[in-house]
């Protein structure tokens, strides 16, 4: 069963005297219960504004997102409906998001209190419980966050979300602000948590190779689209748009071989002057005349070899697709 | 065998804290030859940027430096501050994360390439101009020309690091400090300025230091790595050596946490502050070999192969394999 | 931050604790008036214009009253003024100033508008025509002076409400289902409590100063009261008898100093970078 599920979601931000960037072009994905779901692109893809539109900070200008089946709604300046509750974030930088001045424990208390809407002490047991879920001393409750290194801040995010007992969570770049070492500890506790409270995680990084090792299902976005999913190990091993393959190439191997990663000619453009047709053809070293015409939708694939050719409109869970003529035309079913 | 273009011997580095001085690096000896990229690997506090930043002698007021560091016959510890100067200008040049820090917001790239040119090599404004727009054409820059009337926010962040590239190779320098100098840049734009420090180094036979955490860049460029830990080289050797066959568990471990087979296996803990090390191997607490004498005695760096070098009492990694060995 | 609180700290410490002392020494001579003051500070029996002398320390003024209790009763009248100003300045400053920052919209441009015409008077000169309105009189003096002092307040409360409400941290207590005004009240406000009292401490010595100013203009306590500024006044009529003036201006100097002190330490206290993040 899906938790999350986003519908052909838009977002364009417009700006007076500036042309509208749509920063989410038609994004349609689902995430399961006890699945993590890795939606990996590089800076301007529109990951981030995915993450926000998905619990409700920024407004869709078109699509939808359900949460446990029941449409979602912008964060207004009233309390957030309690059904909502179920569905947290994690942010980037663990400093920001931890009030300086606020005892942890009091924060997290927060998360313990926010289902039942009652204020919860810090000494709570439940308090203490969710400190342990995260790998923390339950003694942490009575610190300030600036005690805390960035991995164990992190953590602190995590628990504080947790305490409110969610079904879903968006995490946006939550490692990317810490060290290796404590970047693997919260990937791996971001698996063990999934698996043992069967959470819905979208996990959002630029990051290809900490995604690939904890996420169930990848999805590469470019310039405000999806345009590959699937199950981790098929995509690592067998990627099929020709981004997602320039991708998965440029990352550097630790082998100690010294091979140069392979590098994408051109830059991202400027997502408010969009190309026609299927958004990454100028830099595509496939690219044929029709991509440059008309926009693939992400369409199911097939080992290939067998042509099908229908596509269907949410490609959604472990389905294998991807947004490419090259591909649609030969192996879509 | 030839001099070393970079050569350190134990250098230390002592910062004043809060309560008395923390020594960030800790008895450091390397060599770096002429044209060959020497990678520093570690994590954020492991004091392989405050190495270089001793070495050109950038550190904060308060700081002291002992040991010994000779640039090409220079010693860089001890030469005047004039002296330095040129060598920071026209022999060793360096290359940040965030390429702004060495581009200035409100100057065209030209001003900025030429006035450098103008300043360190004494060209006349003509000349600066051609020498400048060939830099940009070095390092991959569409359209040259007209990107010395652009200003450095109309570029991307890595075009912008090509551009700080491109300042730091304007008086032909031997030796490029590069901090972390792909850490902010997407993946695919990464590989872009992996390819352009590789040509760079194969062209002009300009040494690289290449300090960063990422082992995977390191794979990519180096062709020897040391590895640092809280202060310390813990291992150094070849790329292979380091990279194929390591020796310290600390780098098993960050080569672990990387790579793409088998499980997740994270390392745990966090690597100590300058102010917090423990005694023995700073390592061994966070080690799942560590025996007593870990603890208890400090490591130097020994030889265990040719040119590998390895600070580790146990040797957990390598010993079966010796033993297995003639 | 290391350096910066290692260079702060060790100076402003010593001048921390002589500022706090001189403060604390003030505010017992107010508390303590009638047992320090060698006289009544209104009666006229001294010889007017008598030097500074072992009978009286501070000499005499034009009516032969006793400066030294003039000065110590001075110190009852501008101190608990001063404070009074300050406090419904920060109040009325930074309540409209929050509701401004958490409204926004009409209610914010209505309020800041008010506040860049007030900033666009010089201060003094808008607290003249007020005070003049209202009649001479040091009640109208403290009235006239908080209407030019609130707007900064309002100023600073409200963009700390902005930027602050924009914080991650309080996004995320929002998802947590805490409404608009939870969040304010736990998240935001207890940051601003910080920097509104180091504001409100720097502006204790500048609201001694004002008090004075209005009543050397003769717009703020009127005679025969005892008070600093119009001490002050007095004496630059008399320029000969140099101890009229010198004295209660002293008396300003130091208090005036003293909270300027004060005011950089508990910021210093308050700067998340140099206070409490050593932990």
């Amino acid at each position: 069963m899906s938790v999350l599920s986003i519908a052909d979601l838009h977002v364009d931000y417009r700006r007076r005297g500036r042309p509208t960037v749509q920063a989410v072009a038609g994004v349609s994905l689902s995430v399961e219960k006890g699945q993590i779901l890795g939606l990996v692109g590089e800076s301007g893809c529109g990951k981030s504004t995915l993450a926000r539109a998905a619990v409700g900070l920024v407004a869709p200008s078109a699509g939808t997102v359900e949460f446990d089946g029941s449409p979602t709604t912008r964060l207004s300046r009233g309390t957030r409906p309690a059904h909502l509750l179920g569905l947290q974030m994690v942010f980037q930088n663990p400093y920001a998001s931890l009030n300086p001045r606020r005892r942890v424990g009091a924060q997290i208390a927060d998360g313990v209190g926010a289902r039942s809407r009652t204020k919860v002490r810090a000494d709570d047991p439940r308090v203490a419980a969710v400190l342990e879920l995260v790998g923390l001393p339950t003694s942490a409750a009575g610190r300030y966050p600036h005690e805390f290194s960035g991995g164990q801040r992190q953590r602190l995010a995590i628990a504080r979300v947790l305490a409110a007992e969610p079904s879903a969570v968006v995490l946006d770049e939550p490692l990317s602000s810490l060290d290796a070492s404590a970047q693997a500890q919260i990937a791996s506790l971001l698996v063990e948590l999934k698996d043992k409270l069967s959470l819905a995680i979208l996990l959002i990084s630029h990051d290809l190779s900490v995604v690939r090792q904890v996420a169930d299902v990848l999805a590469v976005m470019y310039l405000g689209r999806v345009v590959e999913v699937g199950p981790t190990e098929q995509i690592w091993s067998d990627p099929r748009h020709p981004y997602t393959q320039a991708l998965i190439g440029a990352v550097p191997q630790p082998d100690g071989l010294g091979t140069l990663p392979t590098a994408l000619p051109g830059e991202v453009p400027d997502p408010a002057r969009p190309p026609s047709g299927c958004r990454f053809h100028p830099r595509c070293p496939e690219a044929i005349a029709r991509c440059s015409v008309e926009q693939p939708d992400l369409t199911v694939l097939v080992p290939s070899g067998r042509k099908l050719g229908t596509s269907i409109d949410t490609p959604i869970g472990t389905a294998r697709s991807a947004a490419c003529w090259l591909r649609i035309d030969t192996e879509a079913r | 065998m030839a001099e070393p273009l970079l050569s350190v011997e134990g250098l230390t580095v002592r910062l004043p804290g809060p309560n008395g001085p923390v020594t960030v690096v800790d008895g450091v000896d390397f060599t770096v030859d002429a044209g060959e990229i020497f990678g520093v690997a570690g994590e954020s506090g492991s004091g392989k940027t405050m190495t270089f930043l001793s070495l050109l002698r950038l550190l904060p007021a308060g700081a002291t430096v002992h040991g010994e560091a000779r640039f090409s016959g220079q010693n860089l510890l001890t030469a005047p501050a004039g002296e330095l100067r040129r060598i920071r200008g026209r022999q060793i040049a360096m290359v940040f994360q965030d390429p702004m820090t060495s581009l200035h917001p409100m100057l065209s790239i030209g001003r900025q390439l030429t006035d450098h040119l103008r300043t360190h090599l004494g060209v006349n404004r003509r000349s600066a101009r051609a020498r400048a727009a060939e830099l940009l054409d070095e390092v991959r820059i569409p359209d040259p020309s007209g990107a010395l009337r652009a200003y450095p926010h109309q570029f991307s962040g890595g075009m912008r690091q090509r551009i700080a590239i491109a300042v730091a190779l304007a008086c032909r320098p031997r030796l490029i400090v590069a901090d972390e100098p792909t850490t902010a840049l997407d993946v695919t734009v990464q590989a872009g300025v992996l390819h352009l420090l590789d040509r760079l180094r194969r062209d002009h036979g300009v040494a690289v230091a290449l300090i960063t955490h990422d082992l995977g860049v390191m794979s990519a460029l180096a062709d020897r790595v040391s590895v640092f830990y809280a202060g310390r080289i813990v291992e150094s050797g070849t790329r292979a050596d380091v990279l194929r066959d390591p020796g310290h568990p600390y780098t098993d471990a960050l080569i672990g946490a990387l790579s793409h087979t088998g499980a997740l296996r994270p390392l745990p803990g966090s690597a100590p502050g300058a102010a917090e090390r423990p005694g023995g191997c700073a390592f061994h607490p966070r080690c799942r070999y560590a025996t007593e004498r870990c603890a208890a005695d400090d490591q130097t760096l020994v030889p265990i192969s040719p040119g590998h070098l390895l600070a580790c009492a146990e040797n957990p990694l390598t010993r079966p394999r010796k033993a297995v060995a003639p | 931050m290391n350096i910066l609180s290692r260079r702060v700290l060790p100076r402003s410490k010593p001048l921390t604790v002589i500022a706090v002392t001189v403060i604390a020494i003030w505010l017992l001579v107010a508390l303590l008036a009638p047992v320090l003051a060698p006289g009544d500070p209104l009666s006229q029996d001294g010889t007017p214009f008598t030097a500074p002398s072992g009978a009286h320390w501070f000499g005499t003024d034009e009516l032969g009253r006793d400066v030294l209790s003039r000065v110590i009763y001075g110190a009852r009248l501008s101190l608990p003024l001063a404070l009074l100003l300050v406090v419904l300045s920060a109040l009325i400053g930074g309540t409209l100033g929050a509701l401004a920052g958490f409204l926004r919209g009409p209610v914010d441009g209505v309020l800041m508008r008010i506040c860049d015409l007030l900033f666009a008077f010089p201060g003094i000169v808008l607290a003249m025509v007020v005070a003049a309105t209202l009649g001479p009189g040091i009640t109208n003096a403290v009235l006239a002076l908080v209407l030019i002092s609130w707007p900064w307040y309002a100023r600073i409360v409200r963009g700390l409400v902005v930027s602050l409400g924009e914080a991650e941290y309080v996004t995320a207590r929002r998802l947590l289902g805490a409404s608009t005004w939870r969040a304010l009240l736990d998240d935001v406000l207890p940051n601003i409590v910080g920097p509104i009292l180091v504001l409100a401490t720097l502006d204790l010595g500048g609201a001694v100063l004002l008090l004075s100013g209005l009543s050397f203009l003769g717009l703020g306590a009127q005679a025969p009261v005892a008070e600093w500024g119009s001490m002050v006044s007095h004496g630059t009529e008399y320029f000969q008898h140099w101890w009229l003036g010198l004295f209660p201006g002293l008396a300003i100097f130091t208090v005036v100093l003293a909270f300027n002190f004060v005011g950089d330490a508990l910021r210093d206290v308050f700067d998340p970078h140099t206070g409490r993040a050593h932990g």
